[in-house]
């Protein structure tokens, strides 16, 4: 029926927004009543989310950049050294997580593992000599996200190191992420004892090479399958990836084996390294998404959000809509499980490009998959559900592959738009491990943090000064 | 008797709900108080027998029928069993742990826009393609003769015939009394009613001996012109008033086949009333 | 003493908020109590009642502000503890791991809905409107100081999708037998209304149900439909639709006079339906409300009946000025109208020296309090100050009922009617309800009559009487 015919001879089934008066008088009618919890949008953009209402562009633009969210498939198809691949990148220029910033700015893990990636290159030979270096400027400091990359907590990607490299063969799109080294003293956690740098060279040394290998051998891995694969077995893509570790370990086991670039013990080490390392399957997952927001970005007058990204210090996302622009805010410190005797003071600002698993619709938006992963950042497995659940409000669409079990298979919340975030008042949640303060401590404990409204209020505002008024 | 008074007789125990009811059982509802049977309960419907009537309460998203009474709530639970005893009257409807209280009321005779028999031919051979019809026991052969005694034999054979709370055989007459009632009107043909008039006193007199106590009452709504809310979107869609594709998904709502079952029966009697116009020569 | 209490991020609607605020002030002890979101305009309220400002800090529109003043501090803990239970939320149905989390935005709940009801701050409408249509529902803003331009907007595109917008600024319709807002318990029948006039909907409705005609779809356009720049948009959508459905046999066009050139337009469009309309410009020369009924009767074949009304048993007042105390902007509009017409000059507003007819719906009297029609405690004053005003010799109110309004009005209204009937003045109501609403109608016209009033049904009547009672008065 027309609007109207069904207004005037259909039986009204009515959503309420404001004043309960009203609910209540339709409900002694006998009628059925959706109420809303109606609240005021983020303090600041009554006037641009007016203004972005009243532009079809903009709901024209979000079908675009969601149909090529949607559409991406990105394939794990080598492992090589950054140096070769990643665009940009020169013998002094290293890439971080997060949002653009200076070694001023930049807290202790990001430092810790800057001095360590100097130590790894060779550019320094003491962590003295290193911070001297870096802070003298000796080496350019860009975001992974300005050079087709993306990497976990400080996700320092410096020439030497082996990267993954992921393709989309239909849209001609690639990313980058390193391997991951596992936990305890890690580089990405801050870390630069000399452990850690002799394991970095291991990983460039053998395990590169024998990985990469065995990828060229086995093929292309279609990484959105695993990952589908991974879902329905209670990973969620972000904080808790055995299953996706264990099914990528399957897929290139067999070439592994037969790869001659390397001795029977160097190919067994690298397996037990795979093996030992739950976490391996992040990386992956990493560079398949950002090779998935690359391909929905610069799309004029989207208001989805393609990067969600924290250096330590700040906590930075984009808009398909907005080019190349930046908003961030101060990074927040989370709060959740803490290992051993560490607290909330222990801990470092949020920090990583590892919430571009979020913006695709894993991590904490894909918990309800994942129940198992409130005993390592908190919570109950009921609020694991309801957090996805809360999710579906701010995001366009439910992902026709990565789907959840218990709700039906129904597709997990994919797709954040920002005009939704600052009318709802939701912000995104992301599960996430949480870096010590002090360079090289480590991981001190992991929990949920949410995306600071500031950023989604100034991307709104600078997408409707975009839009021409109507 | 004034809300007021009404509600000073309530027994405190009963979970008060405000209720909407069709106009096609006001009689019984607005009556006095009288006891009544619960004949049974579905997690979404429960079956009142009173006055010789039978009710049918139901929650959200339940189909609204020509005797039915409905609440707002999603799956109320009556907590009570068949056989029980229900009161009825008052505006009210007591069954189990419920009192659902009639704040409003539904008319279940739809008012069909004046349509020409040119524009009913083209929508209900539209309807015919997209869905497959139930066996009409030869009730449309009948009709199509315009002989009364086929007709009653046919009617015969339908009445009961089926599995179910409102079997299929019935569901068919139930689409051919109310499309008679309703289409004759609508398409400004004088004497439609003739033909109906000859079937009704066979439903109004076999159907309670021969069927479910539920599928007897909705026959003798639809001698009326009172019918389920999809059938009355779908004759609204004959008439051109609604899309045609929206009424038939509305139908598929109506039980397993009930809906289309009862859409079957009113295109028989859409292509009774169209044909016997052609032949008086009207247009 | 003062304790001002700021809860941030705290967000509710603000007729919750002024109820609980009165609770607050009938709380034991407290002299004084405010609960309300800390916009510009409740902080100029704040520190109107004496309390200190400073306190709020940076709190904006997103803020709670709970300020009380109460002879000590357990009269103070006492009203929190009250003020915790009245803004208590209603509890969402549904319990387990799997139910939905509540909705913030009307998208979010649209499913298998059919019309959006939207009274949030007025600035926030458009973008929940626009959200309402883009999910394929039919809206009514009941919402208030909606730009103009966004109107246009919203009814642009409406219109291109097929969907009506009732609205801004609508209180009152009818959809398929349902009443939304302020809308009186009607039978349904053969009559559809259309109109920018929401009392003025009412009482047509009320009536026709007192004659015996129902109306079942009643479509409320919101005050600024019929101006130039609008242009009448759902006036000639809502018209078109009733004209095209079966079940409606007249329709009924009410509003203020409209912009002339759309007039015309409104005009064309009801000359062009098959269905009988009857137009009802209320401003334009002896056009009134009962008197459109009167031609809608004619129409179905029927005749005006004499709509009930409650005599008063004196007769005898004072002479003096007519006060007219009213609720409903076209009950007093038409009442004002009457008046002039008989008596000279009337005012509008309380400044007037002479004959006054006063709207307390509009925007200077709502300022902090929420409309008279649920909240009467300004015209219960106002009703009180006449009584014992020497000059005024008649008083003229308006009683609405139905969904929305106050439970009981009369039962508060009755004994300050006596007061003042007491005290020499006559006071004659308008009486807008049906004998189905929730207030039960006659038993709020016994109350007002036994105090001394007459009670009319008909706003038009009542205004007569009032007419006559000022001009008689002193004979």
């Amino acid at each position: 029926m027309s609007g109207l015919e069904r207004l005037l001879a259909a039986e009204p089934v009515v959503v309420t927004a404001g004043v309960e008066v009203l609910a209540g008088a339709l409900e002694s009618q006998s009628v059925e009543v959706h109420r809303t919890n109606w609240s005021p949008p983020a303090h600041g953009t009554a006037g641009a989310l007016a203004k972005l209402a009243s532009a079809p562009a903009v709901r024209e633009a979000n079908q675009i950049a969601m149909a090529r969210l949607l559409a991406a498939r990105p394939h794990l198809v080598d492992v090589v050294p950054a140096g070769r691949v990643v665009p940009g990148l020169t013998e002094r220029t290293f890439l971080h997580a997060g949002p653009p910033l200076t070694w001023a700015e930049a807290s202790g893990p990001m430092r810790g593992a800057l001095i360590g990636a100097m130590l790894y290159e060779g550019l320094a030979a003491t962590p003295e000599e290193a911070i001297s270096n870096l802070a003298a400027g000796d080496i350019d400091l860009a975001p992974c996200h300005h050079h087709q990359s993306a990497g976990p907590m400080a996700g320092v990607i410096s020439p030497s190191m082996p990267v993954l490299v992921v393709e989309d063969a239909d849209s001609g799109g690639v990313a980058y992420s390193t391997l991951n080294e596992g936990l305890g003293k890690v580089l990405r956690y801050g870390a630069y004892a000399p452990e850690v740098i002799e394991r970095l060279r291991w990983m460039d040394r053998v395990l590169g090479p024998v990985f990469g290998d065995a990828v060229r051998r086995s093929g292309p891995v279609d990484l959105r399958s695993l990952i589908a694969q991974a879902l329905q077995m209670g990973d969620d893509g972000h904080n808790r990836n055995r299953a996706g570790t264990s099914l990528l370990l399957r897929t290139i086991g067999a070439a592994l084996v037969e790869s001659d670039v390397a001795s029977v013990s160097d190919r067994a080490a690298v397996y037990s390294f795979v093996d030992s390392n739950d976490h391996f399957m992040l990386n992956l997952v990493m560079a398949a998404g950002k090779l998935t927001v690359d391909a929905a970005s610069g799309v004029e007058h989207s208001s989805l959000v393609t990067v969600m990204a924290r250096n330590g210090t700040e906590f930075g996302i984009r808009l398909s809509g907005t080019g190349d622009r930046w908003f961030t805010a101060p990074a927040p410190i989370v709060d959740g499980l803490f290992l051993g005797s560490f607290t909330a003071a222990d801990a470092s600002p949020d920090i990583g490009d590892s919430a571009i698993t979020e913006t695709i619709g894993l991590g904490g938006f894909a918990m309800a998959a994942s129940p198992a992963i409130v005993g390592f950042v908190g919570g109950t497995a009921t609020g694991a559900v309801q957090r996805t659940l809360a999710m579906y409000e701010i995001t366009m669409a439910e992902h026709p592959s990565y789907q959840i079990p218990i709700l039906e298979f129904r597709g997990t919340p994919t797709g954040i738009d920002a005009i939704l975030v600052t009318r709802t008042g939701v912000r995104p949640q992301i599960n996430t491990g949480v870096a010590g303060k002090e360079p090289g401590v480590g991981m001190v404990g992991a929990g949920l943090v949410e995306a600071p409204m500031a950023c989604f209020v100034q991307a709104v505002n600078t997408l409707a000064g975009g839009v021409a008024v109507a | 008797m004034s809300v007021r008074q009404r509600q000073g007789r309530q027994k405190a125990t009963l979970a008060s709900l405000p209720a909407a009811a069709s106009r096609g059982v006001r009689h019984i509802l607005d009556g006095p108080r009288q006891p009544g049977v619960l004949l049974g309960t579905s997690s979404n419907a429960a079956w009142i027998q009173a006055r010789g009537h039978v009710l049918v309460l139901g929650g959200t998203n339940a189909v609204r029928l020509p005797n039915g009474v409905t609440v707002t709530k999603p799956a109320y639970a009556i907590r009570s069993s068949a056989g029980e005893r229900c009161m009825v009257g008052e505006g009210m409807l007591e069954a189990g742990n419920l009192r659902a209280s009639i704040v409003r009321w539904w008319d279940p005779r739809p008012t069909l826009a004046q349509v020409s028999v040119l524009s009913v031919t083209g929508l209900v051979e539209e309807a015919r393609k997209r869905f497959v019809c139930v066996d009409d026991g030869g009730l449309g052969e009948a009709l199509m003769s315009n002989d009364a005694g086929a007709v009653r034999h046919a009617m015969c054979g339908l009445l009961g015939k089926g599995e179910g709370l409102t079997p299929e055989g019935d569901d068919v007459l139930v689409g051919v009394l109310a499309g008679l009632r309703l289409l004759g009107p609508a398409l400004g043909i004088l004497g439609a009613d003739g033909m109906q008039a000859a079937m009704a006193p066979i439903v109004l007199t076999e159907a309670p001996f021969r069927t479910t106590a539920l599928s007897a009452a909705l026959l003798r709504h639809a001698v009326a012109g009172e019918v389920a809310d999809p059938v009355a979107a779908f004759l609204q869609a004959l008439t051109g008033r609604i899309d045609l594709a929206e009424a038939i998904d509305g139908l598929h709502t109506m039980g397993n086949t009930s809906g289309v079952a009862t859409a079957c029966g009113v295109l028989l009697a859409a292509e009774f009333l169209v044909r016997g116009s052609v032949h008086d020569g009207q247009r | 003493m003062d304790s001002v209490e700021v809860r941030r991020g705290t967000y509710h609607d603000s007729v919750r908020l002024m109820q609980a605020s009165r609770t607050l002030q009938q709380a034991h002890g407290v002299e004084e109590a405010l609960v309300a979101m800390a916009t510009d305009l409740n902080r100029e309220l704040l520190a109107g009642m004496g309390f200190d400002v400073g306190a709020l800090g940076e709190a904006g529109p997103n803020d709670l502000i709970v300020a009380v003043r109460a002879a000590d501090e357990q009269a103070v803990a006492h009203a929190r503890d009250a003020l915790e239970s009245a803004l208590v939320a209603k509890v969402q149905a549904g319990a387990g791991m799997l139910a939905p989390p509540p909705a913030h935005i009307v998208g979010s709940a649209a499913t298998n809905a059919t019309l959006a009801l939207i009274s949030v701050p007025g600035e926030h409408a458009f973008v929940e409107a626009m959200d309402a249509l883009a999910h394929g529902l039919d809206v009514m803003v009941f919402s208030d100081n909606v730009p103009i331009a966004q109107e246009v907007l919203l009814k642009r595109t409406a219109g291109d999708l097929g969907l009506l917008v009732m609205g801004p600024d609508c209180g009152t319709a009818i959809v398929n037998g349902v009443g939304v807002g302020f809308a009186n318990v009607v039978q349904s029948g053969p009559v559809g209304v259309v109109g920018a006039a929401g009392t003025g909907i009412q009482q047509i409705c009320s009536l026709l149900d007192d004659a015996g005609v129902g109306v079942r779809n009643a479509l409320g356009t919101g005050s600024h439909d019929l101006s130039t720049e609008v242009g009448g948009a759902s006036t000639l959508q809502g018209l078109m639709a009733l004209d095209a459905d079966p079940s409606t046999e007249v329709v009924v066009v009410v509003s203020k006079p409209p912009a002339p050139e759309v007039a015309a337009r409104v005009r064309a469009a009801a000359a062009s339906c098959a269905t009988p309309t009857v137009l009802a410009f209320l401003g334009e020369e002896g056009v009134t409300l009962e008197g459109a009924v009167s031609r809608t009767l004619e129409v179905l074949g029927r005749k005006p009946p004499a709509y009930a009304s409650w005599p008063a048993a004196r007769h005898d007042h004072r002479p003096g000025i007519l006060r007219g105390l009213f609720s409903g902007g076209s009950l007093s509009s038409e009442a004002a109208r009457l008046a002039s017409a008989s008596l000279g000059e009337v005012g509008r507003d309380e400044t007037a020296s002479g004959h006054s007819v006063v709207d307390y719906g509009e925007d200077a009297y709502t300022r902090g309090r929420a409309h008279p029609m649920i909240d009467q405690r300004l015209r219960l004053q106002r009703l009180e100050a006449a009584g014992g005003d020497p000059r005024v010799g008649v008083i003229l109110l308006d009683v609405v009922l139905g969904h929305g309004a106050h439970p009981d009005p009369a039962s508060e209204l009755a004994p300050v009617v006596a007061g003042a009937t007491g005290a020499g003045a006559a006071v004659v109501v308008s009486l807008c309800g049906t004998k189905g609403d929730p207030q039960d109608r006659d038993r709020q016209a016994r109350l007002l009559n036994e105090a001394g009033a007459s009670v009319w049904l008909s706003n038009a009547a009542a205004a007569g009487q009032a007419i006559s009672l000022v001009e008689t008065a002193g004979r």
